[in-house]
Parts: C-alpha cells; structure tokens; sequence
C-alpha cells in the first residue's frame, strides 16, 4: 500500500485560469489542510515531489500551480484571486495552514493580508521588497531566454543552488514553463504595506546560502512581522531540492502547533 | 569489595555500548548524581567491542555515526571501520572521566524494584548493588542468534558467531561456511574471499545492495573540518539531513521507492555478469523491507571462482559436510554465523522485575513496548535506550540515542523538581503511544514489503524494533520530557544510604 493512494490530480477553473492541483492525505478532525505554493523555477510536480505525500502523512495536502501567465505580466491582485477561488472550491470554508515558497511565498503572504481563511502561515525562502540586485537577474533572464537557453539554464542554477551544493552535485535540468512572468512578479515583490496585515501565526524559513532571494531578505521578513517565528536552513534558494527532509521537518512541527513558539521567537539550528 | 555488601548508587547505568557510555557522559558533565555502568565483557564499546570481524565498518557516515556533543573530526574514512568506532567510544570513556564509574566483568543477573524503598536491586557476577534510577543500555545488537542446526555439536572444525570472531583461527587454505547474507555476512565475504580456500555462503534470502561509495578522508579535509569554525557541524547536518530523505523509500512513496530499487538492482547488474548468479541475488520482495545492505565488493566476490553461493539455507551438519536445504553438499574446515541477534526480544527482559514481580519478558510477551519508547508501565524508574520503536532503518542510532539520553535527563529534572522518589508511567499514556505507532507502522514497507526481518516481531507482527518515522519527529516527540501520563510518587520508606544528593548542574541544550 502507498502512502499516496489517496492522491489526486485536478483541474481547478479559478477566475479564467485552468489551476492544476494535487490533493493528498487524510483529513483529520481538528487539523487544518496544508497548501503549499511552489517557487519560482519550479511546479508542484518538481517542487513537492517528496514534501506531498510525506506531508499527507499527517495533513490533508492540497498543492497548487497558480497560473502567472506566459507572456502578460501577471498581477499579484490576480493570482491572490486565484487561489481564493481554488481554495473556494477545494476546501471550503476550511482554515488553512498556506505555504509558500520563493515567489509562493510573495502570494501567500499577500493572500494572507486579506483573506481570514488562513490559520497560520509560512513563507520560504520569501522576498520582502525586491532590489535593484533582483532585477539584476531578472534583466539577466530576459535577455538570455532569447538568445541562449543553455546560458539561462547555468544562470538559473547558479542562482537557485547553494556553492556546497552544487560542489557535490549536477542538478538536472529543468524547463519550467511560465518561469519568465513568476520572475517578473518575484522581482516586482513589495509586501511592505501589507505585513502589518498579516497576524496570522507565521514561520519565516530564510536560506543562508540563497543567492536568489537573500536571506537578509528572509531576516527582514520575519522582524517586520508581528507574530512570526523564524528558521534557517544551510542551503540555497532551492531549499526544496537541498534539504527536502529539513523543510518538511520545519513545516511539519509548526503545522502541529503554529504557536509553540512566541512571536519573535528564532528557532535553534537544527543539530542532529 | 566483599560479596555480601551492597553497593549503592543513585544511577545504575547497564551495558557500556554507544547508549550507556553516552548516557554516562550527560550524566558526569551536567549533574551530580553518583552512577556507576555496569559492562558484562571486560571492555567498554558493545557493538563495536565485539564485532571485530574481517571488513566490519558502519554503514553510517561517520561524522553522524558519533555523539554530537563529542565531534571528532578527524574520521579517516566517510565510513568508519569497526575499530576506529570502538577507538573513539574508548577516548570518549576516558577524557570524559568515565573510567572511575566503569564496572567490567559485571553482568546483570537480576533486577528487582523493591517498593518499600522505591529502589532497584541489583544481582549480578561481582556482587549486589542498589539504584533508585535504573537505566538499561544493554543493546538490540548484543545477543548473538545462532540457528539450531541438527550435527553443529559435532561439527569438526571451529564455530564461531560473526559476533566474537575467533580470530586464532587462520583461514588461509580453509574451507570456509558463512551462514547468512545479511549486512555482516556482505562485509565478512569480500574481506575473507582472498584468503580462504573457498567460501560458501549459505543465503536464506538475498538482500538489496546499493552502492557503498566509501572512500578515504584526505589530510585537506581533515584539516579543513578541524580549522573551519562549525564545519565539522554542517557536515554532520547535512548527511543527516540527506539520510533523513531516504525515509522517503520506506513508506512507500513509489517514485522514490521505485528510484531505490532501481539503484539496486542495476548494481547487481552491472557488477554480477551471470544471469544465473543475478537471479539468484535478486529478492523477491520490496526494497527496505530488510536491512538495504551497502557494498562495492560484496558482488564482486560472490562472482569470484572460489566463492560459491548456496541460494538456500544451511540444513544439517554430519563431521566436516554441510548439507543446504536444498539438498547441495559442502565440505567445510571452519562454519561462520552470521545470522544476527535476537533484536525483538532481548535477554535483559528476562532479568528486569517491576511491581509484584513482574518480569519484563512478562510483559513483554506480545513483543516489547514502552511510552516514548524508554518507559514501561510497572516498572518505575526504569528507563531503556534502543529498546521498543527506538531504532532507524534509514538513519543514525546515535540520533535515537541521544534523544533518548535528552529524554531521560528531562525526566530525572523532573522528578526532582516534584521532589518525588517514584516516576511511573500509566499503563494508559503507554497503551495510546503504542496505538499510534502501531497506526503508523502500517503503511510502511517493513510490514507491507512482503518479508521476514529482524525489525519485526513475529509473535504479534508488530513492528517493535524501529521507529516507523522520522528521525527528527523522534526528536520532536520524544526529546523533551512531557510529564503528561506519568505519576510521581514519594518514598515511604526513609531516605538513607544515597551517595550523592541529585542535583542538575546546567540545563541540556
């Protein structure tokens, strides 16, 4: 028997965009679904391939791929927009536990400013205000996707993995579609206004070796929050790949109990 | 010390392996307590005391194979050999002040909570000791299994278990029998091939081989992890971070099951050109179910001209032949088990005796339990290290250990905070720890893989041995102490007789 029998694959019509989603796990009484929101380089395929069914273990998981457009520039009012209804339609009136990460993070932290059905929140490797460092890259990308596909590969890696990672390890290839407008909104990411809005249980989890977002980022995220906990990982922006187990465990403890910690509170570095 | 005395400590601290020496060690740097351990073998280091086997190395990496409060930076290979362990479990012993508490030659003959005084009593070879806190450490590794095989009384040569290798024996131009090919079996093979006449191994059922991909520490990077501040650290976070993803094949998820027996099986194939011999190395049930053995040179020698594998198990014994179940015959000069140990119900149990006499082999008779994986229910201030639910298939014993130890230190605070004598737990707070991971032992593959392994009981199929999660939700759950379910009592019987007054020092982490 696999721990997955329970997932399913589904096409969510949300505000004109075809939403796909997967779904998994049980849903307990007295436990908040989880919904997790993939990054920027990423999908729920490549992002949550170990995160959703081994967190189905304990939660009913639901995964979603907001669409951010091909070529028009998505707004991040839009995608909000979308994740209500899909969220309308797959778990309604359910709170939620919403997980989002790299530009995952800069919809859930908005979504959460203004939508009550989430019961706690966490942002991964999130951007709080975007820099000219940001757009750097993002100008970088734009002129390499039309010229040079195998330089943007090199440079999304570059980007997206830690140095010890990638001294150790090839990452394989990866060729996401919709990659250039999750920049455009990753780069265009000003949550200052809206953070004062957010009071919901949050867990920051920054990366010490994130080259894409930095992690001063992460850092300045979580003390702009009012009721936000804070976590670090040694690793790149593409946590996910490097430490799956390390964000799951992450996750999996504050899901259990969003406030065991207090506001404010940094959680040790994990020391096994 | 004269026999009729008895000796009386606040912790007795029983078997000297990673878990006791460990234990010891929270003990003498952050409090005050006297404790002595008590060893059976005149040496400190258990598994690796007495696995000195040929080829006898961890399948753990060895910066996560240590105690993470002793980070030794300086391990001469990615996995360590048996004898690099047991020299490091030595200096451990020693620089921490150890020694004086160490007891050799002392085995534990009995165990019996007396509740008049609120005290455990202690039989053992070399005398009587008292304890108020008694801390069982005796290992899952420690009892040698040896199958009743009809002639092995009369067998000609040497026996001997791969647990106390006799190594006066000389192989060379020997005709040598290894019984089993389970993870020593697959070390043992590759180290003796080259040496013995022949080597027969008799496989009951094979087990899945993933590459080993061990290799030697260069003096750069010995250097760099001794002068990079916290670098010893992040190694060890990051190798057990990544051996935490392997759970992931343990419970079914099919891409990374699928993924793992993959790499399995195209190691076989790429190192094992017979197809013959190929199937007969193939299991037939899922990856992870037993223990996923890891070598490079186990194929290898298997394939070699003067190694023969008898793809079924060893029958009967009549002078020097051996005959296999499968009715083949061998002439042998020396037979080796490596056939294990009794994991599931450990000899210990058969010496611990809780309220109204009750001994754990007793209560344990259905397979072994126990709230948090260290407490029983009748059995006050008993606490066990790598008992029930407390080991990993899929990551360090060391990480369960220490948590255990963190566990332990937790409710001796406790205890002392509530100015209690007594720590029981309920037999409730017992029943529904066991309940829930029974519930989760369900989906994983060492009860659904289709096999028999030693992480199984088979009187009640339950998975007694391992934790069936992950290595850090054991930490979540059970490395800090919750008094919730537990009952702390007073003694009624006057306070006389304890060395030291128990008092913590510092707080843990």
């Amino acid at each position: 028997m696999s721990v997955d029998a329970g997932t399913t694959t589904l096409t969510v019509m949300a505000n004109g965009a075809a939403v796909p989603c997967m779904l998994a796990g049980i849903d307990r009484e007295g436990v908040d679904p989880v919904v997790l929101l993939p990054g920027v380089g990423g999908t729920i395929e490549s992002d949550f391939a170990f995160l959703l069914p081994l967190l189905a273990r304990t939660h009913r998981v639901l995964a979603v791929d907001l669409r951010y457009g091909i070529d028009a520039t998505p707004t991040l009012g839009a995608l909000v927009g979308q994740l209500a209804e899909v969220l309308r339609q797959t778990l309604p009136g359910r709170r939620v536990t919403l997980v989002g990460f790299s530009v995952g993070a800069t919809v859930a932290a908005e979504f959460s400013a203004a939508n009550p059905a989430v019961g706690a929140l966490v942002l991964v490797a999130p951007v709080l205000r975007a820099s000219y460092r940001h757009r750097m890259v993002a100008r970088l990308r734009a002129s390499m996707s039309a010229s040079d596909r195998d330089a943007l590969q090199s440079l999304d890696r570059f980007t997206a993995y830690s140095p010890s990672f990638l001294q150790a390890a090839v990452p394989e290839e990866s060729a996401v579609e919709g990659t250039a407008a999750k920049h455009r909104l990753f780069v265009d990411t000003d949550l200052t206004e809206s953070v004062s809005r957010i009071g919901v249980p949050t867990l920051v989890v920054g990366c010490t070796q994130d080259d894409l977002a930095g992690v001063d980022q992460a850092r300045m995220f979580f003390v702009s929050l009012p009721n936000a906990r804070y976590a670090e990982i040694d690793s790149g922006h593409a946590v996910i790949s490097e430490r799956p187990a390390e964000v799951l465990a992450i996750i999996r403890e504050f899901a259990a109990d969003p406030v065991r910690h207090r506001p404010g509170f940094v959680l040790d570095r994990a020391r096994p | 010390m004269r026999a009729h005395e008895t000796v009386e400590v606040d912790t007795i601290i029983v078997g000297s392996g990673m878990g006791g020496l460990g234990m010891g060690i929270r003990l003498a740097r952050e409090t005050e307590r006297s404790f002595l351990i008590l060893e059976r073998a005149d040496d400190l280091g258990g598994t690796w005391r007495d696995n000195t086997y040929p080829g006898v190395a961890c399948d753990i990496p060895s910066h996560l194979y240590s105690f993470s409060f002793r980070p030794a930076n300086d391990w001469d290979r990615f996995y360590a050999g048996g004898a690099e362990i047991q020299r490091y479990l030595r200096d451990s012993a020693r620089q921490e002040g150890l020694l004086p508490h160490l007891r050799f030659d002392t085995d534990v003959l009995q165990m019996r909570w007396q509740p008049e005084s609120a005290r455990w009593e202690l039989e053992t070879t070399a005398g009587r000791y008292r304890c108020r806190v008694l801390i069982v450490a005796a290992g899952r590794l420690s009892e040698a299994r040896i199958p009743e095989i009809p002639g092995l009384a009369g067998f000609a040569g040497p026996v001997f278990h791969s647990s106390a290798w006799d190594h006066t024996v000389e192989l060379a131009g020997k005709r040598v029998g290894v019984v089993g090919t389970g993870a020593s079996a697959i070390q043992i093979a590759p180290s003796i091939a080259g040496t013995a006449a022949s080597v027969v191994l008799f496989q009951r059922t094979p087990a899945y081989v993933v590459p080993r991909g061990d290799r030697a520490y260069s003096a750069a990077e010995k250097l760099y992890l001794a002068r990079i501040p916290g670098a010893v650290e992040r190694l060890r976070s990051r190798l057990f971070w990544d051996a935490e993803a392997g759970f992931a094949k343990r419970v079914g998820v099919p891409a990374a099951v699928s993924e793992f027996r993959e790499v399995a099986l195209g190691h076989l194939a790429s190192q094992v050109a017979d197809e013959t011999l190929r199937g007969r190395l193939t299991p037939d049930y899922e990856i992870g179910c037993k223990r996923v053995a890891l070598s490079d040179d186990f194929y290898p020698a298997i394939s070699a001209a003067t190694v023969s594998l008898e793809a079924s198990a060893l029958w009967s014994l009549e002078g020097a032949t051996a005959t296999a179940a499968s009715g083949a015959r061998y002439e042998l000069d020396v037979l080796v088990f490596a056939t294990g140990f009794h994991s599931t119900r450990p000899a210990f149990a058969a010496r611990v005796f809780g309220r109204d006499g009750l001994a754990l082999s007793e209560r344990w008779s259905d397979g072994m339990v126990a709230h948090a994986s260290t407490t029983v229910a009748g059995f006050p201030n008993l606490f066990v290290i790598d008992g029930p639910n407390a080991s990993l298939g899929h990551n360090s014993a060391v990480h369960m250990i220490e948590t255990q130890i963190a566990f332990i230190l937790g409710a001796l605070d406790h205890l002392e905070i509530q100015r209690g004598e007594v720590l029981e737990v309920s037999r409730e707070t017992e029943d529904a720890y066991v309940r829930e991971l029974d519930r989760r032992s369900a989906t994983t593959v060492w009860l659904t893989g289709g096999c028999t392994s030693w992480y199984v009981d088979d009187r009640s199929d339950r998975l007694t041995l391992l934790w069936p999660d992950f290595a850090f939700a054991f930490r979540d759950e059970v490395g800090t102490f919750d008094p919730r379910g537990y009952r702390v009592g007073s003694r009624q019987a006057s306070r006389d007789g304890i060395a030291a007054q128990p008092r913590r020092r510092t707080t843990p982490r």
